[in-house]
């Protein structure tokens, strides 16, 4: 990395630059800047990305009172992530704690998904 | 607003004559020899992007004839360009059929894999088609035109063959993944010729 053309001023370092912390949108790396993030913050809450696609990711837990196994996947289309999983109440939770990471809604029960109406 | 109602609006078909096949019976489509026209170019695969937009999230049905018609974006005709709209007459009198996947406790995939032998006039390549079922859903749909001259009809069917295996490797691993329990993969083929040669390989080089 160095400084752009026309940045540099007289009598400065010019090996400075700016570190940036955020991605800038817009950019091309900010695709998978973006993507790495959602990753880790998926990660933290315990999903693991499956080889076979990098964009589904899946969770196996138990409920709480009856120890029934859950597994849960979730689909990641940029930034739409669509929830399943064979355990209502635990999905619930699990939602709840993605959502307090990420500002985002809840559109309920899928009726659309890339286009794909779903009835 | 269904994706497909769009796009009919967009091209203007929403009124067209519906008709039960993708593109009429013993359709040739011929390359163009003539010089191309940007104008219909642009329109020719404005149409083709939509086609392949629906017949990849949805629509099976109208993958061969889809992949048929992309294979004229670069040069197409008016000849093309209508029958490419022929494909949007199909669609308009089937606009409500989706895919359905039933509730089930057992799993059964199984894939049904088909080719043809020098259909395409114009350089004498094979076509693959296949599809990979989910409890009888169609889950995965291909058809597309090989890279190979195939030199008789069991080595286009054996090369199809291959594809779909692959494919088919993929699912188990995906399934496999997301923890499914799935009994083994069928695949069936209709060629006795490529069959004997996947059972036993004597001619592969």
């Amino acid at each position: 990395m160095e400084q752009p053309e026309g940045f540099i001023k007289k009598g400065r370092d010019k090996k400075k630059v700016y570190h940036l912390l955020k991605a800038l949108y817009g950019l091309k790396q900010a695709a998978l800047a973006w993507n790495i993030e959602l990753h880790k913050s998926l990660q933290r809450l315990g999903f693991n990305r499956i080889v076979s696609d990098a964009g589904i990711y899946v969770h196996q837990g138990v409920t709480r009172n009856k120890k029934v196994k859950v597994l849960l996947i979730l689909i990641i289309y940029i930034d739409d992530v669509l929830f399943t999983g064979s355990d209502r109440k635990y999905l619930g939770m699990m939602k709840e704690k993605f959502m307090k990471v990420w500002e985002c809604r809840d559109l309920g029960a899928a009726k659309e998904y890339l286009g794909m109406e779903i009835q | 607003m269904k994706y497909l109602d769009k796009i009919l609006k967009c091209f203007d078909m929403q009124d067209c004559n519906p008709t039960n096949t993708p593109l009429p019976e013993k359709y040739d489509p011929v390359a163009s020899t003539g010089e191309s026209n940007s104008k219909l170019c642009l329109q020719y695969q404005s149409v083709i992007g939509s086609l392949l937009y629906l017949m990849l999230g949805t629509r099976p049905d109208i993958a061969f004839a889809v992949i048929k018609m992309s294979q004229f974006s670069a040069n197409p005709t008016e000849d093309h360009l209508n029958h490419a709209k022929y494909i949007f007459c199909y669609l308009r009198a089937n606009r409500e059929c989706g895919i359905e996947f039933k509730r089930d406790t057992s799993l059964r995939v199984e894939g049904y894999v088909d080719a043809d032998w020098a259909s395409d006039r114009n350089d004498r390549k094979s076509c693959t088609g296949f599809t990979m079922l989910f409890n009888t859903s169609p889950v995965s749909w291909v058809s597309w035109k090989q890279k190979t001259i195939a030199t008789s009809a069991s080595e286009a069917e054996y090369m199809a063959l291959s594809d779909a295996a692959k494919q088919i490797c993929w699912i188990k691993s995906l399934l496999e993944e997301l923890s499914f329990d799935i009994p083994p993969i069928i695949l069936y083929k209709d060629n006795m010729g490529s069959i004997f040669l996947v059972q036993n390989p004597t001619q592969e080089r």
